[in-house]
């Protein structure tokens, strides 16, 4: 190290301490940051998109089994980064197609979405009120669909060793409706949400909702998502260590006929923070 | 009982007498004291500022190899925290300059500290400029190369 220390203080135009240190000492500071404050460091100067671009760092943000998802995809990866952008942007099927997987961008933090065929539909293997569809726009081979139901009743779970720990997870479920989902777009469906052996939070959404004054404000309304799905969040969990038991139910037993609901999955990913 | 001293000298020719037990965390301290027994250590690139910082971290880190030590003993969670304390006192410049220090010693456990307390900062930051600003760095790319930085990682995420 040929630079001296503590010579540059308080001069503006002086070089910058990071010009004396080592490449891969830069690498191991922006692996303890996230991936976004890596690629907003990566913009900085010279110095750091080099440093930025190492492997060691990008290594640090990819999940730990990163090593054995790498045959799924039909490429080849020249660098760690590409491989994180890739587990980001492209879902892999995982678990024998029990759930797809992927990475929220700008934390790595891991993300799920669980197969309808994973949880309970009550009436599920009758083909006069529910169907197993496939079409293009899902990630899993067979979806379900409503055909026809008054007793509207899902009941699943997930461990939580799939989830990041110490994160707090938003799960949703992905949906699309027919003709406005007729009997039960319009109603406030219960949901709820939690960990087994805890207090579970419970709420109330729609599917699709009245318009005007029918609308009542206690219940969530669903939002399009941009993969032309729609979703509504069921509520909210705190991943502490990766041992628990997810639980969770969406629930309409009102005795109308339902039908015209598609559902993708249920989708768990980290709750936006204000 | 009389412990082993070595003498490390500072850029402005200051003497610091330390327990080698002290000094040996420094990996490339420890490599140079079984080479060179009985001599003092010039370190020509490190102020006395920041050659004394880096022995009170090197003197509240050391292991009591004869147990009932007097000092020191602290348990991890304390040195953690103490860890925590030493690194928020530190302003900006003087932290790199510990970090440099950490580096060029070979400190794992004070590179481990500064290295979280800068990635910390440039986590606080807003922003490229914010970056450059809170370390004095030159924006050394053109426009054009900043756009292709920026498609090439996606920003912002």
């Amino acid at each position: 190290m040929q630079a001296t220390m503590g010579q540059n203080h308080g001069i503006i135009t002086g070089p910058s301490p990071f010009d004396s240190l080592p490449v891969d000492c830069i690498s191991s500071i922006f692996s303890l940051t996230s991936p976004r404050d890596a690629c907003v460091a990566a913009s900085v100067s010279k110095t750091f998109e080099s440093a930025v671009k190492s492997d060691s760092v990008w290594e640090k943000f990819l999940p730990s089994e990163y090593a054995s998802l790498i045959p799924q995809y039909s490429r080849v990866f020249s660098s760690k980064k590409e491989l994180y952008f890739a587990l980001c942007d492209d879902p892999l099927i995982i678990e024998d197609g029990k759930m797809s997987f992927w990475l929220e961008k700008a934390s790595g933090k891991r993300c799920i979405m669980l197969s309808p065929k994973e949880v309970t539909i009550t009436w599920g293997s009758s083909p006069e009120y529910w169907q197993w569809i496939s079409i293009p726009e899902s990630r899993f081979k067979k979806i379900a669909e409503l055909i026809d139901v008054c007793w509207f009743e899902i009941r699943g779970g997930m461990h939580t060793r799939y989830l990041s720990p110490g994160t707090r997870y938003s799960v949703y479920i992905v949906f699309k409706t027919k003709n406005g989902c007729p009997g039960l777009g319009d109603s406030p469906v219960d949901a709820e949400v939690g960990l087994v052996g805890h207090e579970s939070s419970q709420k109330l959404i729609y599917f699709v909702g009245p318009r005007g004054r029918a609308r009542r404000r206690d219940v969530m309304k669903p939002e399009a998502r941009e993969d032309g799905w729609m979703e509504a969040e069921l509520g909210q969990l705190y991943n502490d260590s990766c041992c628990d038991d997810i639980s969770l139910s969406v629930v309409k037993n009102t005795p109308d006929w339902k039908s015209g609901l598609i559902i993708q999955g249920f989708e768990f990913r980290p709750a936006k923070t204000r | 009982m009389s412990k082993k001293m070595i003498v490390l000298k500072s850029s402005e020719g200051v003497s610091f007498v330390v327990e080698e037990a002290v000094a040996r965390q420094s990996k490339i301290i420890s490599f140079l004291v079984e080479e060179f027994p009985d001599r003092e250590l010039p370190l020509t690139n490190m102020t006395s500022e920041i050659l004394r910082k880096t022995i009170e971290y090197c003197k509240k880190h050391v292991v009591e190899d004869d147990g009932g030590g007097d000092s020191s003993s602290s348990s991890s969670g304390d040195l953690k925290e103490w860890d925590v304390k030493f690194v928020a006192e530190i302003d900006q410049p003087r932290l790199m300059d510990l970090l440099m220090a950490a580096n060029y010693l070979d400190i794992p456990s004070l590179l481990d500290v500064t290295c979280q307390k800068v990635a910390d900062t440039i986590a606080a930051c807003n922003d490229e400029k914010e970056i450059r600003a809170t370390f004095n760095i030159e924006n050394d790319f053109t426009e054009e190369e900043v756009e292709a930085i920026r498609m090439e990682n996606q920003y912002p995420i």
